[in-house]
């Protein structure tokens, strides 16, 4: 036995040395090696690469290299042309016509026209699109009685010539650019002959996707990474790196990997001083952008103690969100007051609004004033202590954190919170039927000023059920015209009743951050993504 | 044999259903539904679009209907089709069962060979330093957590020495091919095989120590003594051999344990296997692959204790079903 | 484990109760006994907590956070500015409990069914062994995150999961047990004495099964323990505020604070591995106290 012991020990170290031998450096030189981008994201691209259908941020990440819009948002969030090279909008303000590039081929060399982009509203329109897109394309003029199947064209969409498209809404639609400028191109000579209904099972079309854009689609490996190369005829010239692979790393050592070299471009999740010491050192870029995103303390209207504004004003004020924000996000983010992130126009002048500050002898205060018994360091509302649930979800490090806050800053003024934390899924389930008094959740808003979606009647996000027909009134009025500057007195007074309302408390709005290598040059990084002006990244 | 083999299939019937029943009723009486994670922050969904589209995919169903299509398709040689993945489960299942293996096969083998003469010897040298000093590194190997242990090789052996890559399947992108492709893809098995092997190795030798430790009670071995063989043949032909009988049942249970319960250390090193698929389906939601994940990892531990069973009848020439 | 025991004590072994005999094992064990030492430590820490730190458990002082050991706490503070070494002492309760509670639940479970499984048999048997057959197949954790996305997670789910998805291994080990014993004269006579099922299963078998049942117990709190902290890996664990051992190690998930944090992960890493192993060392012990094949 003491020789076969012997020939295992042999054994074992021979598979260890082959384990080992794997360990040189595993790049042979090769003259001109591609210049390929690795980004690193938290979970593998899905497959799911058709820019209508698909519904995870890992598989838009794939397919903004390869899909183009109409139109494109810039970093200063204004639009600018992209497949269209001008637009330009009727009298009424009703329709818009859209004049193409001409010179714009897909991937396979077939010409781009008018007819994909009639063809690439009307998929989102269909009776069958199994996609979420929809709402976006349901104000032009025909398009309801073609999604209810009960035509088969739309009026509203008229081709003038091959470059040439003239867009109609039904009525004054603000976010047009946004919301149908913005729509993502597909090919009609490849998806028209698909049935919308079956489109979600082409896996072999899906997963080898044909659009405009500076990146051609290369290789998808399931579970790992997706890959695109440079595309030679891209109308606004080659990009200066070869391919771009985008695969799915561990966020908790995706850091690790970035210091030793293993990715070049990633996102920041915390602006800890260390973090960025360590990124200083190696000498590793990290940009910044204020998201055009709100975290925020929902509040249940339904309840009758939360009805009172002077409740939720008291709550905006025990809470210590520059504190929070100081502290947690080492001041990467401002304390929010109303619904408007900083970035957007509509976000009102800082001395219009209320700044509820950090005061707990004041939130104390409020309370009584709203018919609350502050005795004992214990809060009582109708003879009872009062105490509320607090849900959140899993998966933000600072929001797990600043819920630990809000327990404490409210246990100072005597109000008790338990704290629950689930699973997102779980949480807007119980969010969806009532079951709360208090969450934390983080929202993205939208780029325009209009906020129906959250606060309008029938909004998916209204989960405090917050019914003011004051604040609806004026929302209905803001988009009825789409001129900035009439707009933003609207937006303004509304801002306003909201800021003295509370309708939830909000806390922060927040930067987020890439790291980028230090080879790779030219990189920019705003709230709509860092894929703007791509064809001029750079390895240096 | 043939009868055993019938009764024991027979008997599976009513505990693979039993298994599915439960797991359907947990995953769908947990709160959430599919769509929640997919489009969370999109502002322009509204609640009629997500509406029809929880309808596509029959969420609002009775329970027990959802369970009759469900078995209803199985039986037509449908697994189903994933909801977030948009693609057919076995496809999936396919690729993350032959990850997983690839772990867990050398995992096994590994421990096993580590294992095993670590066990016999530390039992012929009961109480000494040897026995001692391999008890103390097994106990060590099952009162670490696996994640932390995990961690710290990536820390130390990973990042600081940078040995191994710190997570993937392979090198993206790397060109290579032939050995060089096996030797990346070696490359980045060898710290999560460390991870489960580590883990193993200690309840293994523990239990061979133990086995071998009963069996040289036992009279024949006394006998095969007095018979004069050296201590040598009555330990390795004599002993060895009836001590092997439990190693080899509990071998083929722990390679169903393995593919299940590599889920913390497939997560460290983000490697796509079974328990991390599982995993993520479950937080979305996505039943089709939850169901289709769990019963194959339940059936896998269900084969794995009937193999355990026939082994035991081959090893052991007394037992006859 | 153990230490041989000489000629003269093998003879002195006869004749006594197999208790005593135990615990005159037990004795000349010496690792088993520091290992037991060790757990009494830790049991009167859990017990004694408040006295033995100055700061409140969740205080938070968020301009304190991240402080290495020193400036008068002991272990630093952790990324709100809560005092380490505190919510380490109080953690040593959820962990602790959660394994003995996890264990119970498990025991009651396990004997109850195994006992009737083994004595009754027949129908009742192969109920509850099919029933045993089909959690014996159940991926532990991926059923855990399961009923913790059903239960929301607490520390009651924490000890509810680990104890449901646990016992039929000893339910196993318990029928196993009382098929050998009840064919036994002993049992024999007692039943021709006319006493109850119920009364030959609770006063005369399963005191004969208490050696093995000790030592499951035993090692399922080092499994419940380990199962917490894995859970808290996955945020399923012991929710916060409430410290746990488990959910203090998951700091070390950071990369940052694996690197530049080690008073965040390394303390309670040292007393998980302690406290399981400790247990680990005991249990075994235990099992060569309690053997009765075992003769030296």
């Amino acid at each position: 036995m003491r020789k076969k012991f012997g020939v295992v020990l042999v054994i074992t170290a021979l598979t260890l040395s082959l384990l080992l031998s794997g360990c040189q450096p595993a790049v042979t030189v090769v003259e001109d090696e591609p210049m390929i981008v690795r980004r690193a994201q938290w979970n593998p691209p899905t497959g799911m690469f058709h820019p209508e259908l698909l519904s995870s941020d890992y598989d838009s990440s794939v397919t903004a290299l390869i899909f183009e819009q109409l139109v494109e948002m810039n970093p200063n969030l204004e639009f600018e042309p992209a497949l269209a090279e001008s637009w330009e909008f009727s009298e009424d303000n009703l329709s818009c016509t859209f004049n193409l590039r001409k010179n714009v081929k897909w991937h396979d060399g077939q010409p781009f026209t008018a007819e994909d982009v009639k063809f690439s509203l009307m998929f989102v329109g269909h009776q069958d699109y199994k996609g979420a897109r929809y709402s976006n394309v349901s104000s032009i003029v025909g398009m309801e009685a073609y999604h209810a199947g009960e035509s088969l064209d739309v009026e509203g969409i008229e081709i003038i010539d091959t470059h040439t498209i003239k867009i109609t809404t039904s009525e004054v639609f603000a976010p047009f650019l946004l919301n149908i400028g913005g729509r993502i191109m597909t090919a009609k000579h490849i998806w028209g002959d698909v049935e919308v209904a079956t489109a979600e099972e082409q896996t072999e079309l899906l997963r080898n996707p044909v659009g405009t854009g500076p990146f051609k689609f290369e290789e998808f490996v399931p579970d790992q990474y997706a890959s695109v190369v440079a595309n030679d005829k891209y109308w606004a010239g080659r990009p200066k790196v070869d391919g771009i692979v985008i695969q799915s790393v561990n966020q908790d050592t995706a850091m690790a990997q970035m210091l030793n070299d293993e990715i070049d471009i990633m996102t920041v999740t915390s602006f800890n001083p260390d973090d960025m010491a360590m990124y200083e050192e190696n000498d590793i870029q990290v940009l910044k952008a204020l998201l055009v995103a709100v975290q925020y303390m929902g509040i249940n209207h339904e309840k009758e103690f939360l009805q009172n504004k002077l409740i939720r004003q008291a709550f905006s004020h025990a809470i210590n969100r520059q504190g929070i924000v100081d502290e947690l996000l080492y001041g990467y983010g401002e304390v929010a007051d109303n619904p408007f992130p900083p970035s957007i126009w509509a976000y009102p002048p800082q001395d219009e609004i209320t700044h509820y500050e950090y005061n707990p002898e004041r939130a104390i205060a409020l309370m009584q004033e709203a018919g609350c018994e502050y005795t004992d360091g214990i809060m009582y509302y109708a003879g009872q202590p009062v105490e509320l649930s607090l849900l959140y979800p899993y998966g933000n490090k600072v929001r797990e954190q600043y819920a630990q806050v809000i327990h404490q800053n409210m246990a100072d003024i005597g109000v008790t919170i338990d704290l629950q934390i689930m699973e997102f899924a779980t949480l807007s389930d119980k969010c969806e039927a009532g079951e709360f008094d208090l969450y934390l959740m983080g929202i993205g808003t939208s780029f325009d000023a209009d906020q129906r979606y959250i606060w309008g009647k029938n909004s998916r996000f209204n989960y405090g059920r917050y019914f003011d027909e004051t604040s609806i009134a004026m929302m209905e009025e803001g988009v009825k015209y789409t001129e900035v500057e009439k707009r933003k007195d609207i937006y303004l007074e509304w801002a306003k009743h909201m800021n003295e309302q509370v309708p939830n408390v909000w806390i922060y709005n927040w930067y987020s951050a890439v790291a980028v290598t230090p080879k790779l040059q030219n990189v920019q990084f705003f709230p709509g993504g860092v894929y703007y002006d791509v064809i001029n990244w750079e390895f240096k | 044999m043939r009868t055993f083999l019938i009764r024991r299939a027979l008997l599976m019937i009513p505990v693979v259903l039993g298994i599915s029943i439960i797991i359907f009723a947990l995953i769908h009486l947990a709160p959430g539904d599919p769509f929640t994670h997919m489009i969370e922050a999109d502002p322009n969904v509204t609640t009629e679009d997500y509406e029809n589209l929880l309808r596509s995919v029959g969420y609002y169903d009775p329970l027990p209907l959802k369970y009759v299509k469900w078995v209803g398709q199985l039986l037509r040689g449908n697994i189903g089709h994933s909801i977030s993945y948009r693609e057919p489960v076995a496809d999936l299942i396919g690729r993350r069962l032959s990850n997983t293996l690839l772990l867990a096969i050398p995992a096994l083998c590994l421990s096993t060979i580590i294992a095993v003469p670590l066990g016999v010897i530390s039992a012929t040298r009961q109480y000494s330093i040897f026995d001692y000093i391999v008890t103390i590194i097994a106990f060590i190997g099952i009162s670490i957590p696996a994640f932390f242990f995990a961690l710290l090789l990536v820390k130390y052996i990973a990042f600081d020495l940078k040995l191994f890559p710190i997570s993937g399947l392979s090198t993206i992108k790397s060109g290579f091919t032939g050995i060089r492709l096996v030797f990346d893809k070696l490359h980045h098995m060898a710290l999560p095989i460390t991870v489960l092997t580590f883990v193993q190795v200690a309840g293994r030798m523990r239990y061979t120590r133990s086995a071998m430790l009963e069996v040289v009670r036992q009279d024949y071995i006394r006998t095969a003594r007095a018979k004069g063989l050296s201590e040598r043949t009555v330990i390795y032909k004599h002993a060895l051999r009836n001590a092997l009988i439990p190693i080899v049942t509990i071998l083929s249970v722990s390679l169903g344990r393995l593919l299940s319960g590599a889920v913390l250390t497939e997560n460290v090193f983000n490697w796509p296997g079974m328990g991390t698929m599982v995993y993520k389906a479950i937080a979305n939601r996505d039943y089709p692959v939850v169901m289709a994940g769990t019963m194959v990892l339940a059936l896998t531990m269900l084969l794995a204790n009937i193999l355990a069973d026939i082994l035991y009848a081959f090893v052991d020439p007394r037992i006859r079903y | 484990m153990g230490v041989p025991i000489s000629q003269t004590n093998r003879r002195l072994e006869q004749g006594l109760s197999p208790w005593s005999i135990a615990l005159t094992r037990l004795k000349r064990n010496r690792m088993a006994l520091i290992a037991l030492g060790v757990l009494i430590f830790l049991v009167l820490i859990a017990i004694f907590a408040p006295f033995i730190t100055p700061y409140s458990r969740d205080e938070i002082t968020m301009e304190n956070k991240f402080q290495p050991p020193g400036n008068g706490h002991l272990l630093g503070t952790d990324d709100l500015g809560r005092d380490v070494f505190t919510r380490l002492i109080y953690g040593s309760r959820a962990s602790l409990s959660v394994g003995l509670v996890a264990t119970s639940i498990s025991m009651i479970l396990g004997v109850t069914l195994g006992a009737i499984a083994g004595y009754y048999g027949g129908m009742a048997d192969n109920i509850i062994m099919r029933i045993v057959d089909i959690f014996m197949c159940f991926p532990f954790f991926l059923m855990a995150i399961v009923m913790a996305a059903i239960l929301g997670p607490s520390i009651y789910t924490v000890m509810a999961v680990s104890g449901f998805l646990s016992w039929p291994i000893l339910a196993r080990i318990v029928r196993a047990e009382i098929l050998s014993i009840k064919e036994r004269e002993f049992i024999e006579a007692a039943r021709a004495l006319g006493l109850k099922s119920a009364d030959i299963i609770v006063s005369h078998i399963l005191p004969n099964t208490l050696a093995v049942i000790i030592v499951y117990v035993t090692l399922g709190i080092a499994g419940g323990i380990l199962g917490e902290a894995g859970l808290s890996y996955l945020g399923l664990g012991v929710k916060q505020p409430q410290p746990s051992w488990g959910n203090m190690l998951a700091a070390a998930q950071s990369f940052r604070s694996l690197i530049k944090h080690p008073w965040l992960w390394v303390p309670p890493g040292i007393l998980i591995f302690i406290t399981v192993l400790s247990i680990n060392i005991f249990g075994d012990g235990l099992r060569d106290a309690l053997d009765p094949k075992l003769k030296r």
